[in-house]
């Protein structure tokens, strides 16, 4: 490029241009070669330019956010078929340090390990569990009897769901098998099975809690399904009260409406 | 004579944009993964004690105190509500049965009337006990042995909060009491407002 000099003078005339050297020319020159060079790769690989720092702000944010919700729910609660979740207006939160004991309606599960099975009767047949095939869930009255419980709870009621569909769903039973009782017995409070993995895991929390210098507070939290029997949350209740597990929680999911 | 072109660059070093491409594909299959994981519901949770055997009569917490417990009991069956108490002055007594009742049309229920147990009438009677025996905390909350926990979650909603708008009455009780809000305490000066508590210590009994 030639440089113009101007020496003060208002007038084009007087604008005087220095040559430049043949080094000078030659640098110029290929860096000009090399900008052309790049504005082809850029044309050949059709790139316009698509700006996508916008999106991985975004994705940065949203990642962010999910992190930190998840790491501090100390209740990780996945609901499905076998385990909804009663409803209330209740508002403490959970603690971080308890035991976890699922109550589903096919198992108790402690610790990620079920411990214990759960009988589901109607009208003195098991009752059927049927889940929907694929991810369509269900558009009407399922066939099997926990999906066809589930889908007459239902916020509103769905019409499929007669009062002789209803009647018939106020038979299913859920009880646990006298097998697992204290002394083989249906009149006994206490789950065997349960108990011995309470003790366990209280032993081992005493333990760490004494290694951390923290005092032990005894604390569990039931995560029941809405259809689990008051006799059954009694048994269970009791059991934990026998495995020194003193505090005990029932895990709802929060309603404004009563 | 004219010099070799110096080998240095004399071109301003452009760096190339950096390549957001992995980055981008670790964020797109990482972020589906937390939203699956992730609960859309807040999980709250509900103090109980554990259930006691037999009738549910409790000693009193302090042996120096000489006023009786109240022994404030609920028993849930098929049929409703059956409502227990020790009076000082009268001994045991058993309130009338509060029994289901059929309810109005409403769009939770499909626009059809519906069968379903009377709780703002619980409630209104609660909240009397409370008037009448104001230091009282405990209710012990029993049931039928095959009563569902969503019905007992439900009774322990309708007695641990006072609600505005009470005595609810009427046809249309239900649903003006399913969407009463708590009353609050005046709060002091910095602090939020708590709701004013009706009998919030729940214990199971179980009748032998």
């Amino acid at each position: 490029m030639v440089e113009p000099t101007n020496q003060g003078s208002q007038s084009e005339s007087s604008v005087e241009f220095t040559p430049l050297s043949a080094a000078e020319l030659e640098t110029q020159q290929r860096s000009a070669q090399k900008n052309a060079k790049r504005k082809a790769k850029r044309a050949a690989s059709g790139d316009k330019g698509l700006n996508i720092n916008s999106l991985m702000d975004i994705m940065t944010i949203l990642l962010v956010f999910l992190l930190m919700t998840i790491t501090s729910d100390p209740l990780s609660v996945k609901q499905d078929d076998n385990l909804l979740l009663a409803r209330s207006t209740v508002d403490y939160s959970p603690g971080a340090d308890s035991i976890p004991i699922m109550l589903s309606k096919q198992h108790i599960i402690v610790d990620h390990q079920a411990v214990v099975q759960v009988e589901c009767t109607l009208d003195g047949r098991v009752c059927t569990n049927i889940p929907a095939e694929g991810n369509t869930g269900f558009q009407s009255l399922p066939e099997g009897d926990i999906q066809s419980l589930n889908w007459c709870e239902q916020d509103p009621v769905p019409a499929d769901c007669g009062p002789d569909v209803l009647d018939r769903l106020r038979r299913v039973r859920f009880r646990i098998d006298k097998s697992y009782k204290q002394d083989g017995s249906d009149e006994q409070f206490l789950i065997v099975p349960l108990h011995k993995r309470l003790q366990q895991l209280v032993k081992n929390l005493k333990e760490e809690n004494l290694a951390l210098g923290r005092e032990f507070k005894g604390v569990a939290t039931i995560i029941a399904d809405r259809n689990i029997p008051f006799r059954m949350l009694a048994e269970v209740v009791h059991t934990a009260g026998m495995a020194e597990l003193g505090d005990i929680r029932f895990a709802v999911i929060k309603t404004s409406n009563r | 004579m004219a010099r070799k072109p110096s080998s240095r660059r004399h071109s301003v070093v452009e760096l190339d944009d950096i390549n957001l491409v992995p980055i981008m594909s670790i964020l797109v299959i990482l972020i589906p993964m937390l939203i699956y994981a992730f609960t859309f519901f807040e999980v709250t949770v509900q103090s109980v004690a554990a259930p006691k055997m037999g009738t549910g009569k409790a000693k009193a917490k302090d042996d120096t105190e000489q006023k009786k417990p109240l022994n404030l009991t609920v028993l849930i069956s098929d049929d409703g509500f059956m409502l227990k108490y020790d009076d000082e002055l009268q001994g045991s007594e058993s309130e009338k049965p509060i029994k289901k009742v059929e309810f109005p049309p409403d769009a939770a229920h499909g626009n059809l009337p519906y069968w379903d147990y009377d709780y703002p009438t619980l409630y209104n009677r609660l909240s009397k006990m409370k008037e009448r025996f104001p230091t009282e905390e405990q209710i012990n909350i029993g049931a039928e042995m095959h009563i569902p926990w969503q019905t007992i979650a439900r009774t322990i909603d309708a007695s641990r909060l006072q609600l505005e708008g009470t005595p609810f009455e009427g046809e249309e009780r239900m649903m003006i009491y399913t969407k009463a809000k708590p009353v609050k305490e005046k709060a002091k000066a910095g602090e939020e407002p708590e709701p004013k508590l009706l009998f919030p210590n729940v214990v199971f009994v179980v009748a032998e």
